[in-house]
C-alpha cells in the first residue's frame, strides 16, 4: 500500500500542462527573445512603410526639384535630396518596396522549388536522388554572382528577372538542406511507428517529417532573404539592377558614391536601410531557430 | 491444439548492398498462439529486428509467407494491409527516437486512432485517457512533450500507442534495452500484466537473455539470419543443445558470487551476413566444427527437448 | 591506512546552468588499494561518470564545480595539481576507457599510431623502439601485430575495445578507470573482453574502477563494490558483502529488478517510482520516498555511514545494528504482501 502511494511522489517529470497549439508555443518563445522580437517588429514596420509609401512619402520618388539639389537634411527633406533634387526619404521608402519584395519573393521561389526537389530526392532516394542532386551540383558550380549577371544581361533588368536571377543560385542550397534533413529523419523510429499504424506516405511527409526539418529551413530562409537583398543591392550597385528612376537601395548607394567626399549624408539612409534589414533578418533567424526547437520550450 | 494466431513460414529478407547481397533473414519459420510470448534472441546483426519488421511489412519481405489468422498477409495489397495494421503492432527499442519530438503525449497516442477512422475528438480523448490509465501514465502528462519525460514514461507512451487499437499481436523490438534495470523491471511487469489481462501475443526481440527468459514461453535463437535452436524457454535454458546457444548462455554475466560455471568463450567475431559461405554459418566460431559443416547446411529438427539446426545431432 | 592508492574524501560536484543546479556527486568517500578492482554500480544519473571525470580532472569546465573534497592519489591531492602535472598523470598513472569503442578511437589514424602516440607522450623510449612497444601491446590484448597499420573502421566493436584497452594499458598505469567498457558489445564479445580484462588485471596488477550498471559484470571481475544512488555511495563492501549480504533497501531493489536466469519468477519485485531529480533532491535520505522501510526520521536527516564490518558500510538508518530486528520484520511483511 505504502509502496503504491510513494510511486506517485516520484519526481518532476511532467509539470501539469495544457496542450498548446504548436504555432502559439513558438510565438510565445519568440516573444521572450527580445532581440528577435524587436527585429520582427522593425521588419513589419518596414514592410508597412513600403506598402504605404504612396501615403507616407512626402514627394513622388522621381520628382526632381532643380532648385534644391544636394541639400543636407532639413525640415522639408528630412534625409536631404540627391543630385537631381529628389527627396531621399521618399526614395528610401519606395526602395523598400523593391528590396523587400525582391528579397522575399526570390527566397520564396528558391525555397519552394529547392525544397520540393530536395524532398523528392531525399524521400525516394536511388536514381531520382542522383539525377536531382547532380543537376543541383552543376548549378552550384557556377559562381552565383556571375550567374545572376548573366541572367540579367541576357533577359534584361525587370523586377521579375532580378528576382529570378537572385533566387536561382540559392536553389541548390535549399535542396541540399531539405534532402539532408529528410534523410536524417526518415529513418527514425517514429516515422516507422507512424507507418506501423497505417499512415500514408503523404501524411508521413507532411505531418511527421516536414515539421521536424522545418526549423533549419526557416532559419536558412531568413538568412537567405538578407543575402538576396544584398545581391540585388550589389547588382544595382554595378548598374545591372533596376534602371533609373526606379529607386532601389543598392542603386541609390551606387549613385551616392560619386558624392561621398562632399555629400556623405546621401549614403547614410540607403546604407542604414540595408544594414538594418539584414541585421533584423539575421537576428530573427537566430530567434526562430531557438523558438522552433521543442527541447528548449519551457 | 488451437490454430496458431501467427504462422511465419520460410520468411526471407535480403538487402542489396554495394558489396553483395545481405542475407538479413534467411528462411525463418515459427508460429505464435494467442496470449503467448516467443522470445527472439541473438547478437546484433543476426536479423532479429528485421524479422519483426518483415512480419509487419515495415520491410517488404523477399520471400516466404506470414499467415495471420490463417491468411497470408504478404499477399495483401496496400489497402488490405492497412486493415490488418490495427491487429499487429510494434513497440520500438529507443524511447527517444521512436516518438515524434513535435507531438505531445495525447497527439502521439491518438494519432493512430484518427488514422484508423475514429472521427470524434471526444471519443478519441476518452480512449487515450483510458489507455494511459492502463499503461500507468498519469493523466497530467497528456500535454507533455517527449523530451519532458524520462525513459520509462516514454516507453509507456510507446506501449500505449501500440495498444490503443486493441491489437492481437505485438512485436516488442528490444523494448527495455535502453532502460535502467529498475525501470526495466517496471516495464517488464507491465508487459506481462497486460498480456495476462488482454491476451496479447508478443514477439519479444532482445539481446538480453535474462530478460527474454523471464518473459517468454518459448525462445528462438538466431544466428546470422537463421534460427539455430528453438524450444520451450525453460527447457532451452536448462539443456541448450546448439553450440552457439551453449556459448551464448554461458556468456551471460550472472550477478552472483561463487557460482562456478563452465564458460564457453567463443573466439572471433560475428562474420558478415553478406554472401555467407555455404554450410553451417556458425562453423567459423564453432568449437565442435566438423568437415560436414562446411558442405551442408544443417536443417532445424527436433532433438530431445528442443529443435536444433546442427550436424552434431545428425545421428540421433 | 597508508597503503591506499586512491582515497577520495567528501567529494562534492555540482553542475550549474543558468537556472538549475544539478547535485551530481554529494559527499563521496572511496578507497582503493593497489591492484584492487572496484565496481561502481548505479543507474543513469547516479553520479558514476562524474566521479570518474573528477578523478581525472576532465569535468566540463563551464558547468561543473568541485565544491569540496580531496582526491588523494598516491598520497597527493589531485585537485590541487597544476594543469601541466595533471596532463602527465593522465595516461601515465591513471588511464580511462570510455563506453563507446566506436567513437573513442580517431578514425583517420591507424590503431598502431594511436598506441604509439600514447607511449610517446609518457614513456622515455627512442623512436625506433616505439613501433615494437606498440606492436607488443596489440599482442597483449590479443590482436595480431600485422594489424598495426589498419584503421579503426577495419576492426569490429570488440576488437576496437581491445585497441582502446591496449592504449590505456600501454604506459602501465597504476589506476585504470573503465566506464561501461562492455555495455556497447554483444554478450559473446563482452565475455571475450571481460576475460581479457581479468587476465590483464592479474598480469599487470593495475587497480581498476569499473563503472557499470550490470551486476553480472561486477560479480565476474570486481573485488569490491560501491552502490551509488543520487550522488552518494549508499552501500560499500567486498563482493561477498554486497552480493550475499546486502543491506541497503536500494541495493536489495536493484538485485530484485534483475530477472534471474536460473530461478522461476512470476513478477519482478520492483522499486516503485523513479530516480529523483538531481536538481531537486528529497530531504534526508534521498531514497526515502521510494523506500519500503522508510520512517519519518528518514525524511528529516541524511543517514551517515553505518559500519557493519571492516569492509562493509551502508548509509541507512534502518540498517543500524539496533534496528536489525525491525528490518527482519519489515522483510517478512513485504514477502507476505
Amino acid at each position: 500500500m505504502a509502496k503504491a502511494q510513494k510511486a506517485g511522489v516520484g519526481h518532476d517529470a511532467g509539470k501539469v500542462k495544457r496542450p498548446h497549439a504548436r504555432g502559439g508555443e513558438t510565438w510565445r518563445r519568440l516573444r521572450k527573445n527580445n532581440i528577435a522580437f524587436i527585429s520582427l517588429f522593425i521588419l513589419i514596420a518596414l514592410a508597412v512603410f513600403a506598402l504605404l509609401a504612396d501615403v507616407i512619402a512626402p514627394y513622388p520618388y522621381s520628382e526632381q526639384d532643380p532648385a534644391s539639389f544636394l541639400q543636407t537634411p532639413s525640415a522639408a527633406h528630412i534625409f536631404g535630396t540627391d543630385q537631381y533634387g529628389r527627396d531621399i526619404f521618399s526614395r528610401v521608402l519606395y526602395g523598400a518596396r523593391i528590396s523587400l519584395s525582391v528579397g522575399f519573393i526570390a527566397v520564396g521561389v528558391a525555397l519552394v522549388s529547392g525544397g520540393l526537389l530536395g524532398a523528392i530526392a531525399g524521400f525516394y532516394g536511388g536514381r531520382v536522388d542522383n539525377v536531382i542532386m547532380r543537376c543541383m551540383d552543376i548549378l552550384l558550380s557556377i559562381p552565383s554572382v556571375l550567374l545572376a549577371l548573366a541572367i540579367v544581361a541576357a533577359f534584361g533588368t525587370s523586377v521579375i528577372n532580378l528576382m529570378f536571377a537572385t533566387g536561382i543560385s540559392t536553389v541548390p542550397s535549399y535542396a541540399r538542406l531539405v534532402r539532408s534533413s529528410i534523410l536524417s529523419i526518415k529513418d527514425q523510429e517514429f516515422v516507422e511507428a507512424a507507418r506501423a499504424v497505417g499512415t500514408s506516405d503523404a501524411v508521413i511527409i507532411t505531418k511527421h517529417i516536414l515539421p521536424n526539418c522545418l526549423a533549419p529551413i526557416l532559419v536558412q530562409a531568413t538568412f537567405g532573404v538578407a543575402t538576396a537583398i544584398l545581391t540585388v543591392a550589389g547588382l544595382s550597385f554595378v548598374g545591372l539592377g533596376l534602371q533609373p528612376p526606379i529607386p532601389e537601395w543598392g542603386s541609390m548607394l551606387s549613385d551616392a558614391r560619386i558624392y561621398i567626399r562632399d555629400y556623405a549624408y546621401m549614403m547614410v539612409p540607403p546604407a542604414v536601410a540595408i544594414a538594418l534589414t539584414v541585421f533584423c533578418l539575421n537576428a530573427l533567424g537566430d530567434g526562430l531557430r531557438d523558438a522552433l526547437d521543442p527541447k528548449l520550450r519551457d | 491444439m488451437a490454430e496458431p494466431l501467427l504462422n511465419v513460414c520460410n520468411l526471407k529478407k535480403y538487402f542489396k548492398t554495394r558489396d553483395g547481397i545481405l542475407y538479413a533473414v534467411d528462411d525463418v519459420s515459427f508460429s505464435l498462439r494467442e496470449g503467448e510470448t516467443l522470445g527472439l534472441v541473438g547478437e546484433s546483426g543476426c536479423g532479429k529486428s528485421t524479422t519483426g519488421r518483415a512480419i509487419l511489412r515495415l520491410h517488404e519481405p523477399t520471400g516466404g509467407q506470414v499467415y495471420f489468422r490463417g491468411e497470408d498477409i504478404l499477399r495483401y495489397n496496400k489497402t488490405k494491409i492497412k486493415g490488418i495494421r490495427r491487429d499487429m503492432q510494434i513497440v520500438f527499442q529507443d524511447p527517444y527516437s521512436s516518438l515524434n519530438p513535435r507531438m505531445n503525449v495525447q497527439q502521439l497516442i491518438e494519432n493512430s486512432l484518427s488514422i484508423n477512422g475514429v472521427r470524434s475528438a471526444a471519443q478519441r480523448l476518452a480512449r487515450v485517457r483510458e489507455i494511459m490509465e492502463i499503461v500507468g501514465l498519469e493523466q497530467r502528462l497528456l500535454g507533455a512533450y517527449p523530451h519532458e519525460l524520462d525513459g520509462g514514461r516514454r516507453q509507456r507512451v510507446g506501449i500505449a500507442r501500440a495498444l490503443i487499437l486493441n491489437p492481437k499481436f505485438i512485436v516488442m523490438d528490444e523494448p527495455v534495452s535502453a532502460l535502467d534495470v529498475c525501470i526495466q523491471a517496471q516495464i517488464l511487469n507491465l508487459l506481462m500484466d497486460l498480456q495476462r489481462r488482454y491476451g496479447y501475443a508478443y514477439l519479444f526481440i532482445s539481446h538480453n537473455l535474462s530478460v527474454v527468459k523471464h518473459i517468454s514461453d518459448r525462445i528462438a535463437v538466431m544466428y546470422l539470419g537463421k534460427i539455430v535452436e528453438t524450444g520451450d524457454s525453460r527447457l532451452l535454458f536448462a539443456h541448450p543443445q546448439h553450440p552457439y546457444t551453449k556459448a551464448l548462455l554461458s556468456s551471460i554475466p550472472i550477478p552472483k558470487v561463487g557460482v562456478e560455471r563452465k564458460r564457453v568463450i567463443l573466439t572471433g567475431d560475428v562474420p558478415s551476413p553478406i554472401d555467407p559461405p555455404p554450410g553451417c554459418r556458425f562453423r567459423g566460431r564453432c568449437p565442435n566444427a566438423m568437415p560436414v559443416c562446411a558442405q551442408q547446411e544443417p536443417a532445424l529438427r527436433q532433438v530431445g527437448d528442443t529443435c536444433v539446426a546442427c550436424h552434431l545431432y545428425d545421428n540421433e | 591506512m597508508n597503503d591506499q592508492l586512491l582515497k577520495i574524501q567528501n567529494l562534492t560536484v555540482d553542475y550549474r546552468s543558468s537556472n538549475k543546479t544539478v547535485h551530481a556527486v554529494r559527499g563521496l568517500d572511496l578507497n582503493l588499494r593497489p591492484g584492487e578492482t572496484l565496481g561502481l554500480v548505479g543507474e543513469t544519473g547516479a553520479g558514476k561518470t562524474t566521479t570518474a571525470l573528477s578523478i581525472l580532472r576532465i569535468l566540463p569546465d563551464v558547468a561543473a564545480r568541485v565544491l569540496s573534497g580531496e582526491i588523494l592519489f598516491d598520497g597527493k591531492d589531485l585537485l590541487t595539481r597544476s594543469k601541466k602535472e595533471m596532463r602527465q598523470i593522465r595516461g601515465r598513472d591513471i588511464a580511462m576507457i570510455f563506453q563507446d569503442p566506436m567513437t573513442s578511437l580517431d578514425p583517420v589514424v591507424t590503431v598502431g599510431a594511436q598506441i604509439e602516440e600514447m607511449i610517446m607522450l609518457h614513456a622515455d623510449l627512442p623512436r625506433s623502439g616505439l613501433r615494437k612497444a606498440a606492436e607488443d601491446m596489440l599482442e597483449v590484448v590479443g590482436i595480431k601485430r600485422e594489424r598495426f597499420d589498419d584503421y579503426p573502421h577495419q576492426f569490429s566493436g570488440g576488437m576496437k575495445q581491445r585497441v582502446v584497452i591496449a592504449i590505456a594499458l600501454s604506459c602501465n598505469p597504476k589506476l585504470l578507470i573503465a566506464d561501461e567498457p562492455t555495455t556497447a558489445l554483444d554478450v559473446t564479445i563482452q565475455a571475450q573482453v571481460l576475460d581479457l580484462m581479468k587476465q590483464l588485471k592479474k598480469t599487470y596488477r593495475t587497480a581498476m574502477i569499473l563503472i557499470t550498471h550490470d551486476l553480472g559484470v561486477v560479480a565476474d571481475i570486481c573485488d569490491a563494490v560501491a552502490i551509488m544512488y543520487a550522488g552518494e555511495i549508499v552501500e560499500y563492501g567486498t563482493l561477498e558483502d554486497i552480493f550475499d549480504g546486502h543491506r541497503h533497501p536500494y541495493t536489495e531493489g536493484l538485485f530484485n529488478s534483475i530477472p534471474s536466469i536460473d530461478v522461476e519468477q512470476k513478477t519482478l519485485e520492483v522499486i516503485e517510482g523513479l530516480t529523483p531529480d538531481p536538481t531537486n533532491l528529497p530531504s534526508g535520505c534521498a531514497f526515502h520516498p521510494r523506500c519500503p522501510y522508510a520512517s519519518a526520521h528518514c525524511a528529516e536527516e541524511r543517514p551517515g555511514e553505518t559500519q557493519l564490518s571492516d569492509t562493509h558500510y551502508v548509509r541507512c538508518f534502518q540498517c543500524a545494528p539496533s534496528k536489525e530486528k525491525e528490518l527482519q520484520h519489515g522483510r517478512t511483511v513485504v514477502e507476505r504482501l
